[in-house]
Order: C-alpha cells, then structure tokens, then sequence
C-alpha cells in the first residue's frame, strides 16, 4: 500500500495535526509499513465471527441522576492555558 | 544493611513497630535515589516536600498509638500518567507539562490511605507509547544495570526505580506490556492484572479496553500484598468488575498444568531468555508441575496486528482531548480556532504519538472503519476465545517476557515497526484482559533475564504461586547498583 503526502495531509487535517515537509517522509513509511501489517488479519476468514467483548460487560453501570456540586471548579479554571475570568478563552472562530 | 534495601514488608514493619521512623525510611531512601538520579533519571517529578510531611504524619499517628495501614511509611513511585490532586502530571508528555490535576487516582488514593508515601512521578514514553522510555519529553531514563541500555517502557521510570532501590515498590500501567517489559528488563517481579481488577479512574487513557494499571516489586511477597492494596472495587470506574474482588493474593493454587506455546519455538529470541526459560521448566517439573504443550496459531500470527489497530485507535479518540483549551500546552498566538487546534496539538505530542494518531485516524474514519478496525474486533474476540481453549488444558503458559534482552538505546527508534515487535509476547494478554506475570529469571552478563506467566481472567493470585516456584529457583530480583 502507498500513501501520498497528500493523503497524509488529509488525515492531519481531521487530527488537528500538522505534518512538516521534515516530518512528510517519516510519516508515510510508517503509514505504509503500520498498514501493510494491520492488513494480515485480512487472510482470516472472520464471518460469523463476533466482535470481542469483556465476559463480565453484560450491562452499562448506572447511577443515580443527582446533581453532585463539584468542589474543584477554580483548581479547574486554574488549569486553563487561557482566560478571561470565569470563562476559556479560545481563538475566534472566524477567521478574517 | 540500609534502610532503602529492606523489602516492602520489612519497611512497614520496621516503621509500625517503631525500629525507625517513616521519615529515617523516606530520607533513606531519598538520599539513595538521589545519589544514582544523575546517571539513571528515572523521575519526572520528586515529591520531597509532601513525601517527608507525610511520613512525619505517619510517625505521630503511630507515636499517639493510633492504628496505621498495611503500607505504613512505605516510600513509592507512580507512573506520571497518574494523577494526583496538586502535582504536575505529564504523562512523559510536552502537552501536560506543568499540568496540575485536581484530583487524585483511585490506586494512588488507595495506597496511601494504607500508609504509603509517595516519592515521586516516574518516566515513561509519551502517553504510555513505546517500549524504550525513549519517546518521553523528558529524556529517555536509563537502565539501571547498564546505563547505556534502555530500561524498556513504557513505565521505564517505575522499574528502574525499583530496581535501583529508590523504594520497594511502584505503580505502571500496562496497555501492551509496558508493565512487564521493563519489569524483564530492569529485573523486578511485575503484574498486569485481570482487566477491572484495579481501578483505571485517574489513569490517563491510552487505549482503555487494554489499560490496566499494576505494581512492581522486588519479590511476589511484596507484590501479593501491593494487590491487596489496590484491587478494590470502583464506582468511579464502570469497567470495574464488582465481583471479583475478595481474593487473597498471597494464598494462590501453584499451578499443577503449566503450557508452553508451540507456534513460539519457531520465534528468534535471545539464548539466554531461551536458557532461562529451560531452567524455569526443570524448576516447575521438579515441584511436580506437568508441562503440555499448546498451541496459539491466531495469536502468534495476527495478534500483534489487532493489538495495533485496537490500540491506535482507541489512542486516536482518547488522545482528541488535548486541543490547549482546557488544559496542557496551548500556543499564545493563534490566529483562528483551527490554527489554535492544531498547532497547539501538533507542537505539544512528540513524533511517536502523532503517529499513532494518525494511524487511528485512517482506521476509524467512516470510510475505512470496517475494513480495519471491525476485523481486528473479530481477531481480538478469536485471540481471547483461543486463550480459553487453551486453559481448558493448562492452568497457566510459561513463555518469554521479550524476544531480547535490554536494547542499547536508539537501537530501535528509527524504526517503529522494530519496537513494535519488542511487545510480540505481551500485547495478547491485554487483548484478552487476561493476567500476567513477569518474573525475574536470573542475569545473563550483568543484564536481567525475564519470564513470563499468562493465566485465565482472575487468576492472579494463583500466577503469583506459581511465579514463587520461578522466584525460588531464581532467588529475589537484586538492587542494581546504577549500572556501568
């Protein structure tokens, strides 16, 4: 299996990454050879086969649906890289 | 003998029946680990202040005869993927550099709630992601038994902590092995227990069908008893199994059917794992264990496939968190939303992790899902049914711990897929959530040779028996002396 940069490029945009020129060649060599081995379960013959799960997963745990104050809010907000008083700042939106 | 080089029992002991003090114990120690840091580097961060307050804590509540826990002044290592409410947590990772969680890891909770004292935050690779410890953001730690080598990974910074009696014990987490790789690398005795044995709240995910977190020691007496510690149930965890938690884990059934794997003999390994391994067999056999043979074909051929596509993309979903709005490393100047996004993630994960991500991001797109990732959810369900099949005939199944013995460091970084490898004998137990145990099997030119024991779901108490059989012939893990 080949992968173009462009290819890369793609999949970076939709991880929020991006990829240098330095980086570009590195990247599709893993690419290719991480593929090429996932693609070995292909000889299996997997129909009817179920998809794993745990043996105890029988059932969702549930909780009560109780409001529970939270008492690290500010160690919280603290966290922030960036703020505006009691809220996140982030970056605009739009760009110009 | 040194305060440091007691065992985990010998120091609550000592501590609870006032032969020292927890803070003699905790300076002890300190003053060791400082003494080897600049040649191993084990630590990411040092606990100095809050570890001696709360040995001093312990002192008085003894002093006033007040009763103490289990692990009273006991000095120990977290892996820094684990929280603890008012100390940075990284993850070995630029993105969660200067991070401080508000909250605090049920295990770590659990532990010092019976007496143990926290030192510090260990290495690892970057969001639990190699087998080296080369892949941290801050620096790669060193073997302590030849500094030259790596110390295996991804909980690198525990084991060689242990191993370099920094303290008795330490906390890793394993999501393909990164427990007991470095465990047969540094030479201490390690578990990855049954998945939903230990609580995984406060455990910052990598892939969270295959993390599971677990001690590391130098002897199983010290290891049965770090279990009974931390193998309480969760709500805070959904994936904590409520009914599998009263087992005493220093009073296990030794196995009588031990398994040795058919499709591995065929597999390159260093002689001297393969001379060990032999050793351990006469070990077993002469304390009557019958050893049968069993054969694992799915596993030894695809098993290293699923694990990375399970792995990858399960990565790629948790690993989407970490945008710099919230928390962790956010670049100042953005100039849009997406610009922010990306170069805050791009510049804050390493090489390795970026990898991943992208590798998770191929297999789970919409289009693309059910070509990769389905299928490695139907491998997965065959590597865990062909692991039942065989301990429908064997109690437990000897194998290696690794292919190699500690790699000389940058042997492999080039090369992902070669690192990848590394893990060949540990990733089908996480598969599975199945328990393992690695022990220490002697040293082979100074460096330490490691083994394995794979047992059924919640048997880790009867693999911590049988692994004393292994510990018996082999004696205890030594204290390595900071290597050459």
């Amino acid at each position: 299996m080949t992968i173009t940069p462009e290819e890369v490029n793609v999949l970076a945009l939709d991880a929020r990454l991006k990829i240098t020129p330095d980086e570009m060649p590195g990247m599709i060599q893993y690419l290719e050879k991480f593929l090429n081995e996932i693609k070995r379960m292909n000889e299996l013959n997997l129909d009817g086969v179920p998809l794993f799960d745990f043996p105890e997963a029988t059932s969702c745990p549930m909780r009560e649906d109780i409001a529970v104050e939270y008492k690290y809010r500010d160690d919280i907000l603290a966290s922030a890289p960036l703020r505006e008083g009691d809220y996140y700042r982030v970056a605009r939106i739009l760009e110009e | 003998m040194e305060l440091y080089e007691l065992s985990l029992r010998e120091q609550a002991d000592g501590v609870k029946s006032q032969k020292f003090s927890a803070e003699q114990l905790f300076d002890s120690c300190v003053n060791h680990a400082i003494s080897l840091e600049s040649k191993i580097g084990a630590f990411i961060t040092l606990t100095l202040e809050e570890g001696r307050e709360a040995a001093r804590r312990m002192d008085k509540s003894i002093a006033a005869g007040k009763p103490v826990g289990k692990l009273a002044g006991v000095p120990f290592g977290a892996k820094d993927n684990m929280v603890v409410r008012g100390i940075q947590a990284t993850a070995g990772s630029k993105m969660l550099s200067g991070w401080v969680p508000p909250y605090t890891a049920s295990a770590i909770e659990f532990l010092c709630n019976e007496g143990a004292v926290l030192m510090g935050k260990m290495n690892m690779d970057e969001f639990a992601m190699g087998s080296s410890t080369e892949s941290s953001a801050f620096g790669c730690t060193s073997n302590p038994w030849d500094t030259s080598r790596v110390p295996g990974g991804s909980s690198g910074g525990s084991a060689a902590g242990v191993a370099a009696g920094y303290f008795p014990f330490s906390l890793g987490s394993d999501t393909g092995g990164s427990i007991r790789l470095p465990a047969a690398f540094c030479g201490v005795q390690g578990l990855k227990p049954t998945y939903g044995m230990v609580s995984r709240y406060g455990l910052i995910a990598y892939g969270s069908s295959l993390d599971q977190i677990g001690p590391m020691t130098r002897n199983l007496d010290d290891l049965a008893l770090v279990m009974q510690v931390i193998s309480a149930h969760d709500d805070r965890d959904s994936t904590s199994v409520s009914s599998c938690h009263n087992i005493d884990f220093s009073n296990g059934k030794a196995a009588k059917r031990v398994g040795f794997v058919k499709e591995f003999k065929d597999f390159k390994i260093d002689p001297a794992i393969k001379a060990a391994e032999e050793e351990a067999v006469k070990a077993l056999k002469a304390a009557g264990v019958e050893m049968v043979e069993v054969s694992l074909p799915i596993i030894s051929k695809y098993a290293l496939a699923c694990y990375y596509a399970v792995a990858v993309s399960e990565a790629n979903t948790n690993l989407a968190r970490f945008d710099g709005a919230r928390y962790g490393y956010a670049v100042k100047d953005a100039v849009s939303l997406t610009d922010f996004f990306t170069r805050s993630r791009s510049e804050g994960f390493g090489v390795e992790v970026k990898r991943r991500i992208l590798a998770g991001t191929f297999l789970t797109d919409p289009y693309e899902y059910d070509k990769y990732y389905t299928p490695a959810l139907k491998v997965r369900h065959l590597i865990a049914e062909e692991f039942e099949k065989a301990f429908s005939q064997v109690d437990c199944i000897l194998q290696p711990g690794s292919p190699t013995l500690a790699f000389k460091k940058g042997e492999k970084t080039k090369d992902s897929m070669l690192m990848y490898a590394s893990d060949m004998y540990t990733i089908p137990v996480n598969l599975a959530g199945i328990p393992s145990l690695a022990v220490n099997a002697g040293y082979s030119d100074g460096l330490p040779v490691g083994l394995q024991l794979v047992g059924k779901r919640w048997s880790d108490a009867d693999l911590i028996a049988t692994g004393k059989v292994l510990e018996a012939r082999f004696g205890a893990p030594k204290i390595a002396k900071g290597g050459a």
